[in-house]
């Protein structure tokens, strides 16, 4: 087998996480009138992904393939550009977030790393602003919802991340994984 | 005739559970078919993936023995190409498909022949034409049935023209139409000159074949011989009487009628099976029963005063889509509020799961994985039984004859018991047969006499081989 | 092709097989989306010109109705946005924000919902993406119908196990996140349970072979260099007219 940085198994698992967090968005409806409660599955499953393929970048190539799908599925609601570029960001915050902080199967990390890459989300609405002269309007509307939204959420989604990574130890999935190239 | 494949003394031992192959030698001549059997847990699908290479390529463990094909090492060659002299085919034909129409499927293994597209042309317009897949070729692969995917799936094998097919369980999840026409299409390849080795447990439809040599592998873990003779203790509790009664259930998904105008009624303290072909709504009448499904009509419980809902509990077919505990234990009594232990060490003792109660569930085998769901679903209380989707799948006899046992002390506890099956052997274990199709109820009766009906039968499309006995 | 719900409504990827820009290539009309987004730095004189070419560019494609949703759906973000930049600036900068993210939001449109995910699949190959990464977003598209109803079992199975699977509010999700993993494992095991089979099944055709060829090919033709050289012409007439 030719040795890649990503082997082809590792792949598809970043390919079916990234699947995973498309359906969880669509399938997710909080009745919480809260922007960004989406995060809580979608960060959960982008560190647990950081954690089943240990490499760095794995979360942000499962971001990108996410935001691929998005766009094509029209999803989000400032166009395809927007959300592809989202999407990206937050695997891209992650793993900076995970480069800096470390394992998050200690919950305190996975909470602050999914705080974090939740919010970057946040970015490319200012950076979107930014580009059309807005970010006066911008500011103003993204403020309020992402302090509350993309924080909270993102937190709660990085801990649900760090538990299931903590079940998934215990069930013996890492067992499971380590058998295969 | 030349030897193609050869085994010499190889052994595979997983890292995860210290399973997998005990060591065996095996040679495959040239147009020549061998039949592996043995039980769950004697490596058949670690022998697959050993002689078609996967193994070493693909999984880490201790390797040891050495394949040769057409006299070259398996560890020598690259997997690709390991891939243009072997083929194989999975035991899961849906878990194999991976493009997004029919005609794509076949040419994912085309393409990476690096022949011309003028030859990849030619060749994919004969397999169409061999396997008469024309009707299906822009359909996705994710809509065909069970069976048309496993014919998919060999067809986009034989399109890539190795020498020698590998065969995991092949037939474990088709029905019995499906599963003969499948071990005749592998019979035509050998009458052409190719070679073949097929794992089943599935013993009977190849023993009845001339073209299959059988080879038993021994395995590691061989269940105890005396299994069978132990008397099991009843179930702990019992239920009252009662009947099920169901009045003009219909089913409509996405326009489409799942399930037309069905009525019935079962007396409790029965095995019922449910049977029909692939689509002809059997997963949908047990979602309706358990109220996981919207429907019209009447389903109803009458203890012979009063009429109640039903209050059953359901075993999905996936049991993965239930296992997250770090243990056995905890899963069974996961959100059981006030654990009836009786029951507990009860199911233990008849699902044979005590020496796992302590062992994390995803390291289970298949079989094992399927007795735990049944554990766990059957902890909870259902008040009035418990209903199986496809219980048998993917099972040995050994696990068929344990789940049997289980079935008849719930029923004669009371419970009513409702299965699907394709599986017509396990199916003739039931006291009460219902043959449905997508028009409705085609039979509905006691075991016996349905198993008879010859007319029913023919109306579902359904073959009950000669050799396919009945006597329970 | 699927179907997927989102709040009732049905999202899907339906291509616009109406649309002219069907028949061309895919890689000329990411392109053309790229440069017709430059148009956002146009002043706000020339923007509104250009809008009115885009809209008959758009009609042409028969893509106004999906673009007129889109914007529809914006309509409060927009309208929120007007009015808080009109206070607090002027109206021209409202009016040109307006009129840019009207843009922006919807002209990569033109790519998306007339490419096939499998054209897709071929223009990245063609970009020199390799064969494993475009193969990868063909199964991920394929794969989006079959988690979804994984995920649905998952759900349903562990209701009926007395799991919480609804949430009322903030404070009931916080207190009972641990029992989310009950979701969140199975979905995790089934999703890779499934790569290890593709990659066994990809493995045993000959995946990753050096030798391997595409049937099927992108062509760029006479329409697509023709489409290219207008759409290059219009931003260069308005980029530089005075």
């Amino acid at each position: 087998m030719k040795t890649r940085y990503f082997s082809t198994f590792q792949l598809f698992l970043m390919t079916l996480f990234a699947v995973l967090i498309v359906v969880a968005k669509i399938a997710l409806r909080l009745p919480l009138q809260l922007s960004g409660h989406s995060g809580v599955f979608w960060m959960a499953i982008i560190i647990v992904g950081s954690r089943v393929v240990p490499k760095i970048g794995s979360a942000s190539l499962i971001g990108l393939l996410s935001g691929i799908l998005a766009s094509f599925l029209g999803l989000g609601d400032f166009g395809a550009i927007n959300t592809l570029l989202s999407y990206t960001m937050i695997g891209v915050g992650t793993d900076l977030a995970l480069l800096l902080l470390g394992n998050p199967e200690n919950l305190f990390v996975a909470g602050i790393a999914g705080a974090l890459g939740h919010f970057c989300k946040f970015l490319v609405k200012w950076a979107f602003g930014a580009i059309t002269g807005a970010p006066v309007g911008f500011i103003a509307l993204g403020l309020a919802k992402a302090i509350v939204g993309y924080i909270v959420f993102g937190a709660i989604g990085g801990i649900l991340g760090g538990l299931t990574l903590i079940a998934l130890r215990k069930a013996g999935y890492f067992k499971y994984l380590q058998e295969k190239k | 005739m030349p030897v193609v494949l050869e085994a010499q003394e190889i052994s595979f031992i997983y890292p995860q559970n210290n399973r997998g192959l005990a060591p065996v030698s095996l040679s495959l001549a040239e147009n020549e078919g061998v039949f592996i059997s043995g039980n769950s847990g004697s490596g058949k699908s670690t022998f697959t993936r050993c002689l078609s290479g996967l193994i070493p390529h693909l999984y880490r463990g201790e390797f040891s023995g050495k394949v040769l094909i057409h006299g070259d090492s398996t560890q020598d060659l690259p997997m690709w190409e390991l891939a243009d002299r072997v083929g194989l085919v999975f035991q899961n034909p849906a878990h194999q498909m991976l493009a997004p129409t029919v005609e794509a499927e076949i040419l994912f293994g085309l393409e990476n022949l690096g022949i011309s597209r003028a030859d990849m042309k030619q060749r994919l317009e004969e397999i169409f034409g061999f396997f008469k897949l024309e009707p299906f070729r822009n359909r996705s692969p994710h809509t065909l049935s069970g069976g048309e995917q496993q014919k998919l799936a060999l067809a986009s094998i034989l399109a890539r023209q190795p020498e020698i097919f590998i065969f995991d369980e092949p037939l474990s999840m088709l029905d019995t139409t499906s599963a003969l026409e499948f071990v005749a299409h592998v019979e035509n390849l050998i009458n052409k000159g190719k070679s073949a080795v097929i794992c089943e447990h599935r013993d009977k439809f190849l023993e009845n074949s001339t073209h299959f040599r059988k080879f038993l592998l021994p395995g590691i873990h061989q269940p105890p011989a005396e299994q069978q003779d132990i008397t099991h203790p009843d179930y702990p509790e019992s239920l009252d009487q009662f009947q099920l009664q169901v009045r003009n259930l219909s089913v409509e998904k996405s326009g489409n009628k799942i399930i037309r105008e069905m009525s019935f009624s079962l007396d409790s303290g029965q095995i019922v099976a449910i049977v029909g072909r692939n689509g002809a709504g059997k997963t949908t009448l047990l979602r309706s029963l358990v109220g996981l499904q919207k429907h019209n009509g009447d389903i109803c419980i009458n203890n012979g005063t009063i009429n109640q809902k039903p209050h059953f509990r359901m075993v999905f077919q996936n049991p993965d889509i239930q296992l997250f505990n770090p243990s056995v234990k905890d899963e069974i009594l996961f959100k059981v509020s006030r654990p009836n232990m009786q029951r507990y060490e009860w199911l233990l003792e008849m699902l044979d799961l005590r020496r796992y109660e302590d062992t994390p569930p995803l390291l289970l085998s298949e079989g094992e994985k399927r007795r735990l769901a049944l554990a766990l679903t059957l902890m909870q209380n259902g008040k009035h039984g418990v209903l199986l989707d496809e219980p048998a799948l993917g099972q040995d006899q050994h696990h068929k004859d344990i789940l049997i046992q289980l079935l008849k002390k719930l029923s004669q506890a009371g419970f009513l018991v409702i299965f699907t099956t394709h599986d017509l052997e396990l199916a003739a274990h039931a006291d009460h047969l219902i043959l449905i199709s997508p028009q409705g109820i085609v039979a509905d009766g006691p075991t016996h006499e349905v198993l008879h009906a010859d007319s029913a039968w023919q109306q579902i499309g359904l073959v009950r081989p000669d050799w396919m006995t009945f006597d329970v | 092709m699927f179907n997927l719900s989102q709040k009732g409504k049905t999202r899907s990827i339906l291509l616009n097989e109406a649309s002219p820009l069907r028949r061309l290539d895919p890689r000329s009309k990411l392109f053309v989306s790229i440069a017709l987004s430059l148009a956002v730095m146009l002043p706000l004189d020339k923007l509104i010109i250009f809008i009115g070419v885009y809209i008959i560019f758009i009609a042409w494609a028969r893509l106004l109705l999906e673009m007129a949703r889109q914007t529809w759906r914006l309509r409060w973000i927009l309208l929120f946005l007007f009015v808080i930049d009109w206070w607090l600036v002027s109206f021209e900068l409202a009016a040109v924000i307006t009129l840019r993210l009207i843009l922006l939001s919807g002209v990569f449109a033109l790519f998306f919902s007339t490419t096939s995910t499998n054209e897709l699949s071929m223009a990245l190959e063609s970009l020199r993406i390799p064969y494993r990464f475009a193969f990868s977003i063909n199964l991920a598209f394929q794969s989006i119908g079959l988690l979804q109803e994984e995920w649905q079992a998952i759900r349903e199975a562990q209701q009926s196990r007395g799991i919480l699977v609804k949430f009322d509010g903030i404070r009931q999700l916080i207190k009972q996140v641990n029992d989310l993993i009950a979701l969140t494992v199975p979905a995790i095991v089934l999703a890779t349970r499934r790569a290890w089979a593709i990659t066994e099944a990809a493995y045993s055709r000959g995946f990753d072979s050096p030798q391997r060829v595409s049937y099927y090919q992108l062509q760029m033709n006479w329409i697509d260099w023709l489409f290219i050289g207008l759409i290059l012409a219009i931003m260069l007439t308005f980029i530089f007219w005075r």
